[in-house]
């Protein structure tokens, strides 16, 4: 190994490659483009007016299909999915694999075919090789590059600018060579006309440091509802057909100390857009999961009439039941003050603004009720949380402040 | 060599290495492409129904008769069996194990095995050490880092561990050169405090 490594070179070598990557990336844009066209145009020829007609019924009558099926879901055979088959079960199935995006399957294989083409060509007319970067190892013959360097060099610059940057910011982050010795420049402080001014307004004229005014509902109900996790993806899917009259009260039977991140994870996992409407934290923080205007996935047979709420934890000791929280693995075994009040003004939002009977034996239940589950968990106290629900339903009802943020966040978006 | 040259040397192997991994990568990503661009032009796709279907058999097999096999057997099976599970969907719905999952870890492990080949081959063409070179750096910041001296004790374990390296890809190789610089700045503010 030599004993000083020049950085001057090094990146000189990194900068042809960053240039043909660009060249490559700028044709891979212009071929990916191309292709999408052809694509476009052999689906037009292929496709005639009888054919696109056809097309059209069998997939309206798939749709059909799907919604007839949504709405007679019902409960089956009670045996939970994760647990291990008994003796005796059925057979194992298979879920057949088939190829989804035949169009993306192909255009990823063009593109890296014509990438790494691309790039090959790029570095021999650069007569440049990757293997220029070794040349500082020992027992590194030192000569010019051979044909097959150029096809190696081709897969690398193939992949466009990226990995150059990469590997650029690698060598510029980390000094090879003797750094300059002196003083580092001291970290220049702000000086008084710098530093903001306490006093400072904002555009509006108001104060900065003044409280920002609060929405009534906010300040009534306690949360705010922004429609949830991108509320957006489900603008075309998952509509209510029916009208909402039954709430279902969850745990997550996660750790309490997740995230929402890892609630939102958890159901992305098994591909689903949507799960509970609303999850309650335990220190009271509610967030919205999914939009309060479309079906959630939180109950099988029941999802298309009903709301979702669930308190964060895991609020089931119980060894034998599978994923329970015996010993208090899993965080806190019932749910907070907080979180039980939080979660009992979200229902009683819910019983005023979809118009639910407060009936605790049919409309408003845990989910053991509608399937064979032990969520909530045994700990859950689910007379203390009714007995709030009809605490605040009773005031709402009654109050004109409450009547009139009613009426405000009917106004919001994602609850039409 | 002074600490200077020290560090411009490791700095540099490691360069070498990313560069290698990076180029490993991409010809993953290319023959990954390539075969299924392949799988769908000759319907490979019946292979993996066919995988998954011998493997829900024998998975099943397995599990029914979990209490003859020993405990650590049993924990492995169900840690598969769960791998290649189709998502459960809601209660009452029975098990399926999905093609898909087996095909994607059935491809994950051929490409493991490929890209650890071909780095293996780069790094015997290039000779490229990077176990000798973080021994000697460890030795040089700690001098009582003797016990690592079974690994200087075969070359050919350090180009294995070298290609094994490499074949996992840019990113834990990056994640392996952050935590070695940040164990050499701490050993360097400990020899600081030391002086002062």
């Amino acid at each position: 190994m030599p004993e000083t490594i020049p950085l001057a070179p090094l990146l000189a070598a990194l900068g042809i490659m960053l240039g043909a990557s660009l060249i490559v990336e700028r044709v891979l844009a212009v071929f990916a483009w191309l292709l999408d066209r052809l694509f476009l145009l052999r689906k037009t020829v292929k496709s005639t007016p009888e054919a696109a007609f056809e097309e059209n019924i069998a997939l309206l009558q798939q749709a059909q299909a799907e919604s007839k099926a949504l709405e007679e879901e019902k409960p089956e055979d009670p045996v939970l999915p994760e647990e291990i088959p008994a003796r005796g079960r059925t057979r194992p199935q298979v879920q057949p694999f088939e190829i989804a995006d035949e169009k993306a399957v192909a255009k990823e294989f063009w593109l890296q075919i014509l990438g790494f083409l691309v790039g090959a060509v790029a570095c021999y007319y650069t007569r440049f090789s990757m293997w220029q970067l070794f040349d500082w190892l020992p027992g590194i013959q030192k000569g010019a590059p051979q044909l097959w360097e150029f096809f190696l060099t081709g897969i690398v610059i193939g992949a466009g600018s990226k990995p150059i940057h990469f590997l650029m910011k690698f060598l510029l982050e980390r000094k090879i060579e003797q750094p300059v010795v002196g003083t580092p420049p001291q970290p220049s402080t702000p000086t008084e006309e710098e530093k903001p001014s306490a006093s400072a307004e904002t555009p509006q004229g108001l104060p900065m440091n003044a409280p920002v005014p609060q929405p009534l509902w906010k300040n009534v109900f306690g949360f705010t509802y922004d429609g949830g996790y991108k509320p957006e993806r489900l603008e075309y899917t998952h509509l209510r057909t029916h009208p909402i009259n039954l709430i279902v009260i969850h745990h997550t039977a996660m750790h309490s100390d997740s995230p929402f991140a890892a609630i939102v994870e958890e159901f992305q996992r098994k591909n689903w857009l949507a799960g509970y409407h609303s999850i309650v934290f335990k220190d009271g923080t509610v967030r919205t999961f999914t939009r309060w205007d479309r079906v959630g996935s939180h109950v099988k047979g029941y999802n298309y009439r009903s709301l979702g709420i669930a308190f964060h934890g895991n609020f089931e000791p119980d060894p034998a039941v599978p994923f329970s929280n015996p010993n208090g693995r899993l965080g806190i075994l019932v749910p907070t003050p907080e979180q039980l009040e939080m979660g009992a003004r979200v229902i009683a939002l819910w019983v005023l603004l979809y118009k639910i009977p407060l009936d605790f034996t049919k409309h408003i239940v845990p989910h053991r009720q509608l399937a064979p589950k032990a969520c909530p968990g045994s700990n859950f106290p689910l007379e203390a949380l009714q007995e709030q629900v009809r605490h605040f339903v009773n005031q709402w009802k009654t109050d004109e402040n409450a009547q009139m943020a009613l009426k405000q966040f009917q106004s919001l978006p994602y609850l039409a | 060599m002074n600490s200077v040259e020290v560090v411009s040397a490791v700095t540099y192997v490691f360069f070498v290495a990313l560069v290698l991994a990076l180029f490993v990568e991409r010809l993953m990503e290319i023959l990954v492409a390539t075969f299924k661009y392949l799988e769908w032009r000759f319907k490979w796709e019946a292979f993996w129904n066919r995988l998954a279907e011998a493997l829900a058999v024998r998975l099943e097999g397995i599990i029914r008769y979990q209490q003859t096999v020993a405990p650590w057997m049993a924990a492995l099976v169900q840690q598969i069996f769960r791998r290649f599970l189709a998502e459960p969907g809601f209660p009452g719905e029975p098990w399926k194990i999905s093609a898909a999952q087996v095909r994607k870890y059935g491809i994950r492990a051929v490409v493991r095995l490929v890209a650890f080949a071909v780095s293996l081959i780069l790094v015997l063409t290039l000779k490229l050490d990077l176990v000798a070179l973080v021994v000697h750096v460890l030795k040089l910041l700690y001098p009582i880092a003797g016990y690592l001296d079974f690994l200087t004790s075969s070359q050919a374990i350090h180009y294995l561990l070298t290609a094994a390296v490499i074949s996992i890809g840019t990113e834990p190789l990056h994640t392996l050169i952050v935590r070695f610089e940040r164990l050499n700045e701490r050993a360097r503010q400990k020899r600081q405090a030391v002086k002062s």
